[in-house]
């Protein structure tokens, strides 16, 4: 049956020659032990190639795993736009019990795939609901098992990125922000710092004095965090202005990813202060 | 030569121009993406909308995905679309896997199943002709991990600005993130970047809860059901306009409260001309009134201020008028002031590290009916002011050290003569990594030759302090001033410490001593005073901010009557 699959990978897109368009095909999705639905053939991609697992035979099927985005007309396609296609008798099934999961497959899951090295094809999937460790990500999936009907181009827009910050994905910045408040500015006050993420809550932070004219505050950050701030007194009539008395913009806050990141704020005056 | 060489450039000139590495985000404008689905819900925290069976998308140009599941990241301006996949376009329907659309970068991915996996890009809306191959970002389709986190609101259809508002509809609102509220006919939720979303025209209220019914890129309108002890009816609602224009402008109108025959009508509107003039008004009417039914009393006042920037200093001219009764009954006076007042920038004092401020004022006080009491009907007033700040030293077992000086005198031709001057300076000291003490010794003084040629107005233009935070425009040091002299000395101790980004705890004890009288009462302050403040993280985006002082049994008062309880998002 496979060997048929593979010789007539040309008719797929046209009118099948299992009596009806292919985008209609539904796999065969066995879930747990028991298949559920009759088989429908799923033939290969042309630009598969079969692996050549004469040469390096596999001691253990390759397993591989990342975010779900779809199980459908005979694929498993991954968040990272990779889709594998699956065996006619693919079981899908609960990493952690192995038994038929009792949750719709839907995307935002995680899943291993495993592939079967001589037909390439995914002969179990296995579901979580959280990231599984123990496999090769998906994204290093060979291109041999990768389904795409065009080859790949390259993008250009993937170059070394210009971007301000590494990836929105970048680990936590420590963040420290020192405020030099102005003279004027009454002994018992507080301040804070109002954020458009708050809805520019006037009190959104509050930031530790640390002497007579400075206060800071230490926070945690994700890398790529991008932010706009103004400090306060705790209500926005006594919002920080120009030095003019001018309303001033907002300031932006880019976290560009790193370890720490230390900044130093001059405040030049209150709005309620003359 | 010159013409293989013209040709050449013609034929690059035409040719199409390839897609950029170094593409900079564009402004997605406010064009509106519409959601909707089973469950349409929104985590503020992650400042994610995502949507659930059925779902189906409207992007700005009329394009519609249908799929499982959809997200939308208001900060990454990306939509991803999951799960059986359509995507119907101008220029024809695709069925796929999933589709992801950045819209600040113009780009477009798509995952067709149909005929054949694959993968294709639409650059710049163009639904035609895909790239097809064409390599993809690795996240391009990551969809955020939600599970363990509540919504913030939840509905089955949002209309999605991507860089101001989102509009709910009908819409459950998790209040402190655990209470859900019944389903309103319609949420907007504001995160715009423009900070006159914020200004706050509503004064005096311990609770409030807003309910924003209208918005778009420009303007939101919110009722807020407010609670304040101290009113005869406690719980009141009242209504609050925003609009928002140019490069800074705004205009603010609130009615606080609506539900009482007691308001309070609020205008603040400000604009700038370039980047050195400013305009602003402020504008309060107070009524008694059922309804909108003609008013048992009205009063109220505008102030309008006009600031230019100028070199190392700025100029504002200032004009207040008040309107004791705006019926025909009452008494129709309508004081005016207006004034002018010069600040300078902070300067360096020569190569001290010392640095200085000056400023000065002048205005022209007008009350027919005589001011503050008085039989003048005009008053001039001007004043003068000087700020001195001394740069931190460094003292022994690391001690910072620093200091600050304040002295005005203002003239007022009742005659009358008043001098403040304060004086504050601190030593302070980083105990360990997250602990600071500040030890700040604070010494206040005003000297007049007369308490009661004084008057208090909004304008700050005259010197003096301004309505309603003085009765008699003169300065408060813990209480109002009623006495030619005072002197107030404070010596206080102050902690901070933040063990984590979580928790906050803050400490202060105050002596205060007071001349010429400090005797215990309602109206004095306090001898010795300790308060206390911790602010702690109670959900992923909510903190709690509670406070209470001890006043060392101060006339029979031990306790600050109760704690300070506040809420508020970060």
């Amino acid at each position: 049956m496979i060997a048929l699959l593979l010789s007539v990978p040309l008719m797929w897109g046209g009118p099948s020659m299992w009596g009806g368009p292919l985008w209609s095909a539904r796999p065969t999705i066995k879930v747990g032990p028991t298949v559920l639905a009759a088989a429908t053939p799923i033939p290969q991609a042309s630009q598969t190639p079969p692996p050549d697992v004469a040469a390096t035979p596999a001691p253990t099927l390759p397993r591989y795993s990342g975010q779900l985005l779809d199980v459908e007309r005979g694929y498993v396609v991954f968040s990272t736009g990779d889709a594998l296609k699956l065996a006619p008798d693919v079981a899908i099934v609960d990493d952690d019990t192995g038994a038929a999961p009792g949750y719709a497959v839907e995307p935002g899951l995680y899943a291993i795939a495993i592939v079967a090295p001589d037909t390439g094809l995914v002969t179990s999937l296995r579901l979580a609901r959280t990231p599984r460790p123990n496999a090769t990500p998906i994204a290093e999936v060979p291109r041999s098992y990768v389904i795409a009907a065009s080859s790949p181009q390259p993008n250009p827009d993937l170059a070394p990125p210009k971007t301000r910050y590494t990836s929105k994905l970048s680990a936590a910045v420590q963040v420290t922000i020192n405020a030099l408040v102005p003279p004027d500015t009454p002994f018992d006050a507080d301040v804070y710092i109002a954020t458009d993420t708050s809805g520019w809550n006037a009190q959104a932070i509050k930031m530790q004095r640390v002497d007579g004219r400075h206060f800071r505050i230490v926070t945690e950050l994700q890398g790529g965090t991008d932010f706009h701030y103004l400090f306060t007194r705790g209500s926005w009539t006594s919002v920080e202005r120009e030095r003019s008395g001018l309303q001033r913009p907002a300031r932006e806050l880019v976290i560009e990813g790193g370890d720490v990141l230390d900044i130093a704020a001059t405040i030049y005056r209150w709005a309620d202060l003359p | 030569m010159k013409r293989a060489i013209a040709l050449a450039a013609a034929l690059a000139a035409m040719s199409p121009i390839p897609a950029r590495s170094d593409q900079a985000p564009q402004d997605v404008g406010h064009a509106l993406l519409r959601v909707s689905a089973g469950h349409v819900r929104y985590f503020a925290d992650q400042a994610v909308v995502q949507a659930r069976d059925g779902v189906e998308v409207r992007l700005p140009d009329g394009a519609v995905v249908r799929g499982d599941i959809a997200t939308v990241d208001l900060r990454l301006r990306r939509i991803a679309v999951a799960g059986h996949v359509t995507l119907h376009t101008a220029a024809g329907d695709y069925a796929g896997a999933g589709f992801a659309d950045f819209f600040a970068f113009r780009r477009a991915y798509f995952l067709p199943l149909v005929p054949a996996a694959d993968r294709w890009t639409f650059l710049n809306g163009d639904w035609s002709t895909p790239e097809k191959g064409r390599e993809m970002p690795g996240d391009a389709f990551a969809l955020p991990d939600l599970q363990n986190i509540q919504p913030y609101i939840e509905g089955t259809s949002a209309a999605i600005d991507f860089t101001t508002f989102a509009r709910f509809a009908p819409a459950t609102i998790r209040v402190f993130d655990a209470v859900p509220t019944p389903a309103l006919p319609v949420y907007v939720y504001n995160y715009s970047a423009n900070q006159n979303f914020g200004v706050n025209s509503l004064s005096g209220a311990s609770f409030d809860a807003p309910y924003a019914f209208a918005g778009s890129a420009d303007s939101l309108d919110a009722l807020h059901l407010r609670y304040d002890q101290t009113r005869p009816v406690k719980a009141f609602w009242s209504f609050e306009h925003h609009s928002v224009f140019g490069d800074a402008g705004y205009a603010v109108f609130s009615l606080n409260p609506a539900s009482e025959p007691t308001k309070q009508w609020n205008l603040l509107g400000y604009d700038q001309v370039g980047t050195r003039t400013g305009f602003a008004v402020n504008a309060q009417l107070f009524t008694v009134q059922s309804g909108l039914a003609q008013p048992a009393s009205s009063n109220g006042f505008a102030d309008v201020q006009l600031t230019q920037a100028l070199a190392q200093s700025a100029l504002r001219v200032d004009a207040t008028q008040s309107y004791d009764s705006l019926l025909a009954t009452g008494e129709p006076n309508h004081p005016f002031v207006l004034g002018s007042q010069w600040a300078g920038y902070d300067q360096p004092l020569f190569r001290s590290g010392f640095t200085y401020r000056l400023q000065s004022g002048l205005a022209h006080i007008h009350d027919a009916f005589g001011i503050s009491g008085q039989t003048l009907p005009d008053v001039w007033s001007h004043y003068l002011g000087a700020y001195l700040a001394t740069p931190q030293y460094q003292g022994p077992a690391g001690i910072g050290l620093d200091a600050t000086a304040q002295i005005q005198r203002t003239w007022l031709s009742f005659p009358n003569t008043i001098t403040t001057t304060t004086l504050t300076a601190s030593a302070s000291r980083q105990v360990t990594p997250h602990i600071y003490l500040v030890a700040t010794q604070l010494t206040q003084t005003v000297s007049a030759t007369s308490a009661a040629l004084t008057f208090a107005s909004p304008n700050t233009a005259t010197g003096l302090t301004p309505a309603p935070q003085s009765l008699n425009g003169l300065p408060i040091y813990g209480i109002a001033t009623v006495v030619p002299d005072a002197v107030s000395r404070n010596y206080i101790l102050s902690g901070s410490w933040q063990p984590s980004t979580a928790f906050q705890f803050s400490a202060a004890a105050q002596q205060t001593n007071y001349s010429p009288v400090q005797v215990p009462g309602l109206t004095s302050v306090p001898r010795y005073q300790l308060n206390g403040d911790a602010r702690f993280r109670i959900t992923r985006t909510l903190f709690a901010d509670v406070s209470r002082g001890y006043l060392f049994n101060w006339g029979g008062r031990v306790w600050t009557p109760q704690f300070g309880i506040q809420v508020s998002a970060q």
